[in-house]
């Protein structure tokens, strides 16, 4: 005969069975002296369980009426409610001046597709020093010449703050390289201008016109942030990169050097999509010389280029183009 | 559902609060708990909200123990020595006895594994085996075998100290 397990005895008195299974335990208990011995034994180690579980409860037990546990409830939600408006607002600010914070410090990436301006230039017919055309920033014209860029600083993504903010938009402002040059391969172009194959020297302005003879263009009325010059394989004048930022926050660079490397390096520009060619227009800021300069001295090999690059439509680059000195 | 879940309240909560009281042992501690777990399923209206109930009653006790336990740390710290003991007032002797008795059932219940206390006290509580099973984590079946043991490990805890209580009686007369 099978007797009962203990645990099923516990089960069975703790009603915890199907009604089969009792009525089979009952049937076999009524029947088994030692089950039923044991089944007693259960029962009051059971009961003696429970006694000593009523004497570590509390002696009084006090409740709340129900309704006062909703009231608890609506007033935390209402706390609740009133706090998630308040972070709500904090980060809606919070993200307001975040995003003004990056449009003001960095040139997105998400930016229209650049477009090149190109326009044939005269080569460096005269680079004498005298020329005041060629001067750059100190003319007294061109510090009259109320520029594109208005009269709002713009700072670039790891410029430092106060260079930015004392941007005169009439003068050129090169970064001072601490009287070094500094060498840079091209492609580290962190500021949203583009990206320019070769070994490339980041200088002042008054270096990049004394190597590239006194004449690097540029647009007039905007801030210069960069100024970078390469040597060209056969020597003679320097090609030059004046990188420029407008107001908005978008960065033009005027290219400057022989027809066949400026277009080697446009080739090379990746979101480039529209090309203007502006040989039909007049340079509006140059002067009628260097105008037919560019004209009569467009000779294969010999011909400079002048190109500007940005993320702007290719009309505005045109418009630019107007404005390079 | 707000009705299922004051006839819960009004069944229920006595059980709660003692469930909670054997976990804290601070008897207006274990109401506030008590009244924080049915304010917290008036707010998400749970679908078997008395298993719920317990689970959540379960869960602030350990949170509560964990700060209790970082109270007692930070005090420590504080002081440098050993905090004090809160002296108690005088009370009858009916509440001397009342305290005795209580104190020899928590040592029991000290005594066995946290599982077979969990299942003890949810039984207690009036849980069933299915219940009590998805609460802890055991299998159905293994509730009557740990409630078996849970059993009797508590009354022999208890006499245990109930004779080493009359010896140290008898050693002192």
């Amino acid at each position: 005969m099978r007797h009962i397990p203990e645990e099923e005895l516990h089960a069975y008195l703790d009603q915890a069975l199907s009604r089969s299974q009792c009525v089979e335990i009952e049937h076999h208990v009524s029947e088994c002296v030692a089950c039923r011995r044991e089944r007693d034994a259960i029962a009051a180690l059971r009961d003696r369980t429970t006694a000593l579980l009523v004497t570590a409860s509390p002696r009084w037990i006090h409740s709340r009426p129900y309704p006062q546990l909703a009231e608890v409830l609506l007033e935390r939600q209402d706390r609740r409610r009133r706090w998630r408006r308040v972070a709500w607002a904090a980060s809606l600010v919070g993200a307001v001046g975040l995003g003004w914070g990056v449009s003001r410090w960095q040139v997105s990436d998400a930016a229209p597709p650049a477009a090149v301006a190109t326009a044939p230039v005269p080569p460096p017919a005269d680079t004498s020093p005298t020329d005041s055309r060629t001067q750059p920033a100190t003319s007294p014209a061109r510090s009259r010449a109320p520029g594109p860029a208005g009269a709002t600083p713009v700072r670039l993504a790891g410029a430092p703050r106060r260079a930015a903010e004392s941007v005169d938009p009439s003068q050129p402002t090169v970064p001072a390289p601490n009287g070094a040059e500094l060498l840079s391969s091209g492609d580290t172009d962190g500021q949203g201008a583009p990206v320019f194959d070769g070994v490339w020297r980041t200088v002042s302005w008054d270096r990049a016109s004394e190597a590239s003879g006194a004449w690097v263009p540029r647009v007039e009325g905007v801030p210069v942030v960069q100024v970078k010059v390469r040597q060209t394989p056969h020597g003679g004048r320097p090609l030059t990169v004046v990188t420029q930022q407008l107001a908005s926050g978008e960065v033009i660079s005027t290219v400057e050097g022989p027809a066949a490397e400026v277009a080697s390096l446009l080739s090379r520009q990746p979101g480039q999509s529209a090309t203007a060619e502006l040989q039909d227009l007049p340079l509006a800021a140059g002067t009628a010389d260097e105008t037919s300069n560019s004209v009569g001295a467009a000779q294969p090999g010999a011909a400079r280029t002048l190109a500007i690059i940005g993320k702007l439509p290719a009309d505005s680059l045109k418009a630019f183009m107007l404005k390079v000195r | 559902m707000r009705d299922d879940l004051e006839i819960l309240y009004q069944t229920t909560y006595a059980a709660v609060v003692r469930f909670l009281y054997r976990k804290v042992w601070d008897a207006d501690r274990a109401e506030d708990l008590a009244q924080e777990v049915f304010v917290r399923a008036m707010a998400h209206h749970p679908e078997k909200p008395r298993a719920w109930v317990f689970a959540v009653a379960a869960n602030l006790a350990r949170d509560e123990a964990r700060a209790a336990v970082r109270r007692k740390r930070h005090l420590t710290l504080l002081s440098g020595e050993p905090t004090q003991r809160h002296v108690a007032e005088p009370e009858a002797e009916e509440n001397v006895e009342h305290e005795e008795k209580m104190a020899k059932v928590r040592r029991a219940l000290d005594a066995l594994t946290p599982r077979d206390r969990e299942v003890l006290l949810l039984w207690d509580a009036g849980m069933s085996y299915p219940e009590i099973a998805a609460q802890t984590g055991l299998a159905v079946g293994a509730v009557g075998t740990t409630l078996a043991r849970a059993r009797k490990r508590l009354v022999e805890a208890h006499d245990r100290m109930e004779r080493e209580n009359v010896r140290g009686h008898a050693a002192h007369s």
